[in-house]
């Protein structure tokens, strides 16, 4: 049931226009893959091998530079991996949070310093090219239109 | 067991089909669609790196694909987005058995 919920959820308005949304399709697949394959390794007790390891690129996928929004997937990961730590209650409580720390902290640094990269680093151009701008303001008339 | 999962995944392509595929051959270009292929079929799918290049970088490189190999067919796109739909449920099967009792065991 909760797979047939994550076929048609999130559900994009712009499902429609595909050749736009593509990349928001295609990251929204990583995301979910992703955090897919890391809830498997943490059941599979294979954190730091095997099953873990693809789920790397397609976090990084997901998220940089191809739609930055999809950072919220690492909510998702963060809660799914918190739970599964909890569910060990023959340890104690900072083992727990530990464990579980460590596991998310490859993901924290990926989603860490893709925020840097974008909050710091990334120098958008001053301007999209020309014939974008022209088209955007025959359709979208009410948009300012470019300086150049 | 094998076969129990094998429904699962015809179950799941099939409410996905549903879902997704039964006007899809009836969508063409909307919105910003017209000026991405326009610009994409006048100067080569490599225009799409100068696009995204202002915020979404990796976004070029999709794109060209997508462009190299759908070309100005919006139906192909609409199969893409759907094999990526699928995509995107398809691994919550393998990880959702016992949710429930994990939430149980949290509560």
């Amino acid at each position: 049931m909760a797979a047939i919920l994550f076929l048609i959820y999130p559900g994009f308005l712009s499902q429609i226009n595909p050749i736009d949304y593509q990349a928001q399709i295609f990251s929204l697949a990583c995301g979910m893959f992703s955090v897919a394959l890391t809830i498997k390794a943490i059941r599979a007790e294979k954190c730091l091998s095997g099953l873990s390891l693809p789920s790397y690129p397609f976090a990084w996928l997901d998220i940089s530079r191809m739609v930055e929004y999809f950072i919220g997937f690492e909510v998702l990961r963060l809660i799914s991996v918190g739970i599964l730590y909890w569910r060990e209650h023959e340890k104690t409580i900072t083992t727990r949070l530990t464990s579980a720390f460590m596991a998310f902290l490859p993901f924290l640094a990926s989603a860490g310093g893709f925020l840097i990269w974008r909050l710091f680093f990334l120098k958008p151009s001053a301007k999209p090219p020309m014939s974008v701008y022209k088209f955007r303001n025959y359709f979208h008339p009410r948009l300012p239109r470019s300086g150049g | 067991m094998q076969k129990k999962n094998w429904l699962g995944v015809f179950v799941m392509l099939a409410v996905a089909a549903i879902a997704y595929l039964p006007l899809a051959h009836q969508f063409g270009f909307l919105n910003d669609d017209w000026y991405l292929m326009f610009d994409a079929h006048v100067s080569g799918s490599g225009f799409f790196h100068e696009i995204y290049s202002i915020d979404r970088p990796l976004r070029g490189y999709l794109m060209q694909a997508a462009f190299s190999l759908f070309g100005l067919n919006p139906f192909n796109y609409q199969i893409s987005a759907f094999v990526f739909r699928v995509f995107s449920g398809l691994p919550c099967s393998g990880c959702s058995t016992n949710c429930g009792a994990r939430v149980n065991s949290i509560i």
